[in-house]
């Protein structure tokens, strides 16, 4: 065994992990080289060293009130969503943003549906590769018309605000907060488990339900 | 069921009916774990704060999935690595670089056992990591985790999870010994 | 209910004609099969479908409505409850309209409660608040709500429902069937479907019907419970994936874990030739039950 062999079992030598036959030829080479014994060394040293780090440690400023406030507001939602700062916006500019995004949001959502649909016939007969690779094609294209759309709708959503009745509002955001979260665990487990082939078509159907509420939302009347 | 855990178990549940004070006493008692592992995955002490939030927050929402099939903090802990990989991966863009100098000052206040200037030291090794290896150096030999549950979390392979973890603990020896 | 419109009668009536509650009585005549726009944003709806080739509109409308538009030309008719434009005081107007029963039907409201019966065109109604109930043989049918519930009772019609937190019912479901909701729970109960797509976030999802012999269901949803009733017989292939949920299933074998190293379960199995039954969930449960 040469050194860099050795250098590279080291690990598994005091992780507990390594097989008899590479622990033999590790202790033997081990025996007759003193840089690599010196490195042994440094390594379990190192490992002590981490073991007496303190488990805890506090943080620097108070962090509990900002917690407990975004939880009794309910305000746990991460993305664009999150910036919930009542923005003004004159109000010229806000009908011409509500018209553009009508006509934006009509193009996205038939992107959207015909994606939708394609998945579907996709994973009907051949069931596995062709759905999978059209599925992923098509989360792609979700997420992206997806951030594009979301983020005018999202503005013109806010412009309208004031204009709509708590409880409507309410329903709109508490459902927002539940299709973000929705996406979210789903693009984290997608991240952990990237071959999986069923969450690309729930993620496309759940941004599809995002767009076509946040058009629904933005477009209801004044009084909704 | 040692007395300790009998009497997490009552405040778990109050929290999990919606009892808010519940759950201040569970954050109470295991922020400095969770923000321990913040700030050693991160590198960073005030991504570290906001994450350390950001999970209490997720704990809250994601509370009644804890069916205590291990101790409250074990399942923190795993929901706290979800979160921070999660807020890495949704920062990268727009992730500053980070000065080491700066973000490691609130280090120093950190000490508590040990000899101090070596533990300083050490975290401040740690944080110089290179992102992914630093990951799999906390969560392997600070943590404890095997590679297989490193390798779920974090989407990387067993192999290249070995890989990481002995590129990081070549670094330290080599920062530590210099 | 949202009745904003019932008034006493003893309701003083002010100089001013649009202040005061003002009933309504008037027809118009229509084409046999044309269609009918209404818009109303508050108080009741109620469309009818009659025999007669006219429109008739009856009702009261609500304290400081302007106007009733009711006009016709071509073949559509519309019935439009007219709003000053900065009232906020307005009450809301309660609409009998009766159609001819070919019509195709269209009604857009705020929180008024919709209902449409014995119309056979197409029918399309939009809400926010306002619960919908549909009944009759539509041609189609086309549903959207905010927060309204909806009630669907429209033997083999096609069509679809959708809604962001209603709850929504479709029974006599025979035809093409599409209902989506974010956390609305969706009950579907039929015969034998032909085709029946359900779509939840959070919503729950029942299924109570058999299928066609080329039937197909399909239920997705990310953490919604699914439920699929079917008939003990039900001869079809069936494909359940979950992420993290449970599956249930009556008609034989278990779920399997996707993957060793992962999570996820999954359950294909075939009773025979015959439809497809297909449910899909991140972390909601399914169950596949006998009846």
């Amino acid at each position: 065994m040469n050194c860099r062999d050795a250098r590279l079992l080291l690990d598994d030598l005091v992780d507990g992990a390594i097989g008899e036959t590479s622990r033999h030829a590790l202790e033997l080479h081990l025996r007759g080289c003193v840089a690599c014994r010196a490195s042994e060394a440094q390594l379990r040293n190192l490992l002590a060293a981490v073991g007496a780090l303190p488990r805890r440690i506090e943080p620097a400023r108070e962090l509990w009130s900002g917690i407990a406030a975004r939880i009794t507001a309910g305000n746990v939602v991460t993305g664009a969503f999150a910036e919930r700062g009542r923005r003004r916006i004159p109000l010229g500019a806000a009908a011409a943003a509500a018209a553009l995004l009508i006509a934006l949001t009509s193009i996205v959502t038939a992107v959207l549906l015909r994606g939708g649909h394609a998945s579907r016939e996709g994973l009907a007969s051949d069931g596995g590769a062709r759905g999978t690779v059209a599925a992923s094609l098509q989360l792609s294209q979700a997420r992206s018309t997806c951030e594009a759309a979301r983020r005018q709708l999202l503005t013109a959503f806010e412009a309208r605000r004031a204009s709509l009745s708590p409880a409507t509002l309410k329903v709109v955001d508490d459902n927002l907060r539940i299709i973000d979260r929705a996406v979210r665990d789903m693009e984290d487990a997608l991240a952990r488990d990237p071959g999986n082939q069923e969450l690309p078509s729930l993620l496309v159907t759940a941004y599809r339900q995002e767009i076509d509420m946040l058009q629904r939302a933005a477009g209801i009347p004044a009084r909704g | 069921m040692s007395p300790e855990i009998g009497g997490e178990r009552e405040v778990v549940r109050a929290a999990q009916a919606g009892d808010l004070a519940s759950f201040e006493r569970l954050y109470r008692s295991t922020v400095g774990l969770v923000h321990a592992l913040c700030l050693r995955m991160a590198g960073n002490a005030a991504l570290a704060e906001e994450l350390t939030q950001d999970v209490f927050v997720r704990a809250w929402e994601k509370l009644s999935t804890f069916r205590g099939e291990s101790a409250f903090a074990t399942w923190l802990t795993r929901l706290t690595v979800n979160v921070v990989l999660s807020e890495r991966r949704e920062r990268r863009r727009r992730e500053a670089r980070i000065t080491l100098a700066d973000d490691l000052e609130p280090l120093a206040g950190a000490v508590q056992a040990g000899k101090p200037g070596e533990a300083l030291d050490l975290e401040r090794a740690i944080a110089s990591l290179p992102p992914k290896a630093r990951h799999v150096f906390v969560l392997h030999d600070v943590q404890g985790w095997e590679h297989a549950e490193i390798a779920q979390q974090t989407g990387l392979a067993v192999g290249t999870s070995k890989a990481h973890l002995h590129r990081a603990r070549r670094l330290l020896r080599e920062v530590l010994s210099s | 209910m949202k009745r904003i419109g019932i008034l006493a009668l003893t309701m003083a009536v002010a100089a001013v004609p649009a202040v005061a509650q003002q009933r309504v009585d008037e027809k118009k005549p229509a084409a046999r099969d044309g269609a009918v726009e209404v818009h109303n944003v508050a108080g009741s709806i109620r469309v009818t479908g009659w025999d007669k080739d006219e429109v008739a509109v009856a009702g009261t409308l609500g304290k400081g409505t302007e106007r009733l538009e009711f006009s016709s030309s071509d073949r559509r008719t519309v019935v439009r409850v007219v709003l000053p434009h900065n009232a906020h005081n307005v009450d809301g107007s309660d609409l009998e309209i009766k159609v001819p029963q070919g019509s195709s039907v269209e009604v857009d409201t705020v929180s008024a409660d919709i209902t449409v019966d014995k119309v056979s065109g197409e029918t399309d109604l939009e809400s926010v608040s306002g619960e919908v109930t549909v009944g009759g043989e539509p041609t189609r049918f086309s549903v959207k709500t905010v927060s309204g519930d909806v009630a669907i009772t429209a033997a083999s019609a096609p069509g679809r429902a959708k809604s962001v937190s209603g709850d929504i019912k479709l029974n006599g479901v025979a035809g093409n069937v599409e209902a989506g909701s974010v956390s609305g729970t969706i009950v579907v109960k039929g015969d034998a479907v032909s085709r029946v797509d359900l779509e939840t976030t959070s919503g729950d999802i029942r299924f109570d019907a058999g299928l066609t012999k080329d039937g197909r269901v399909e239920a997705k949803t990310v953490s919604g419970t699914v439920e699929l009733q079917l008939p003990a017989a039900t001869l079809g292939d069936f494909d359940v994936t979950t992420f993290s949920g449970n599956i249930t299933n009556d008609f034989g074998p278990a779920a399997k874990r996707t993957s060793e190293y992962g999570p996820g379960k999954e359950l294909s199995f075939s009773t025979g030739a015959g439809g497809r039954i297909i449910a899909k969930s991140f972390s909601g449960s399914v169950h596949l039950r006998k009846k």
